[in-house]
């Protein structure tokens, strides 16, 4: 899995939000 | 696990998000509620490789002895209480020793690390909505005296860099879970006794929750003992949330209220009352302006 992956479920919008979020650190934590 | 992601992201609130790795589907406790930011963010931090491995974990349990796994059952559940909700045996859930003992246990905890942080209250305030059916009258007024006595010692719910005070939701539930007890006038004297002690006002919160439409109209029948509680607007509210229209219309036209927002929230509890009086104060209120300024 990849980014464009990423991309082509979610709007480019909405992505764009989600790595901000990630950027700024706001995941305080990912189980797989 | 189970071919999903879960992760916890800092939005507006604090937001759990879930995405399946098969067609990257993500589901959201945000008012947004499926393939949102937070999905996006949570899917961003896996590729990142920065991670917990779920499985990893779950295949080592498998492996580990009983009371190993019993002991990190217990850590799990002393950092986070509220995860007992997720047992399934309900006897657990409602136990009223166990509900004292983990109150008693922050209480100790609040004076010996001599600050409470937000995190902390905010923790402490939801083990009491938690276990509000289970947690006796008298545990709630120990609580009560606790605050009060050692508001030093645990820095009053206070932050002094920020400036702000965060204990509002703690004696909101308190009061949510006091009004729920079978309720004397004798509980209103032992409040008043510790009103004695409340340098802070700390209490003010726990006893205005009181006048709340749904909190007052099961205390209907203690309104003389609030009423020795409350200032008297207040008190006012209390008596339009039971319906005693011509008592509060009564206190307000004859008190005087000296307090510079009194004026706006006379109106707002006039306009509760009756449309016509509200309109009546508030010309009252707009002549008297004209006599001072012009």
């Amino acid at each position: 899995m990849n980014e464009n992956d990423i991309r082509r479920v979610y709007d480019e919008r909405t992505f764009e939000k989600g790595k901000n979020y990630f950027n700024e650190g706001r995941v305080l934590v990912v189980i797989s | 696990m189970n071919n999903t992601l879960f992760g916890k992201v800092i939005g507006t609130d604090e937001y759990k998000s879930s995405v399946r790795l098969d067609d990257l589907e993500g589901s959201c406790s945000c008012p947004v509620g499926y393939n949102c930011k937070h999905c996006v963010a949570v899917l961003l931090q896996y590729l990142s490789g920065d991670y917990i491995d779920g499985d990893k974990i779950i295949k080592k349990l498998e492996n580990a002895d009983k009371s190993e796994i019993l002991n990190i059952f217990r850590r799990i559940i002393e950092a986070d209480p509220m995860l007992l909700s997720l047992l399934q045996f309900s006897e657990v859930s409602i136990d009223k020793n166990l509900a004292e003992k983990e109150i008693k246990r922050m209480l100790n905890q609040m004076k010996v690390n001599g600050y409470v942080d937000e995190n902390f209250a905010y923790n402490f305030a939801k083990i009491i909505k938690f276990y509000e059916d289970v947690i006796s009258k008298e545990l709630i007024f120990s609580i009560l005296e606790f605050l009060v006595k050692n508001y030093e010692d645990y820095g009053g719910f206070y932050d002094d860099y920020s400036d702000r005070y965060f204990g509002d939701v703690i004696f909101r539930n308190l009061c949510d879970a006091f009004i729920k007890k079978a309720i004397t006038p004798e509980d209103f004297k032992k409040l008043q006794e510790l009103l004695k002690y409340d340098d802070h006002g700390i209490l003010y919160t726990f006893i205005y929750e009181m006048c709340k439409p749904e909190n007052a109209q099961r205390l209907a029948m203690f309104s003389k003992d609030i009423k020795k509680l409350l200032n008297d607007l207040d008190y006012v509210e209390f008596l339009i949330n039971i319906n005693k229209l011509d008592e509060a219309k009564n206190i307000l036209e004859t008190k005087v209220f000296k307090e510079d927002f009194d004026e706006w929230r006379i109106f707002n509890l006039y306009l509760k009352i009756d449309e016509n009086e509200a309109m009546k104060f508030a010309k009252r209120v707009l002549s008297e302006l004209n006599q001072v300024f012009l």
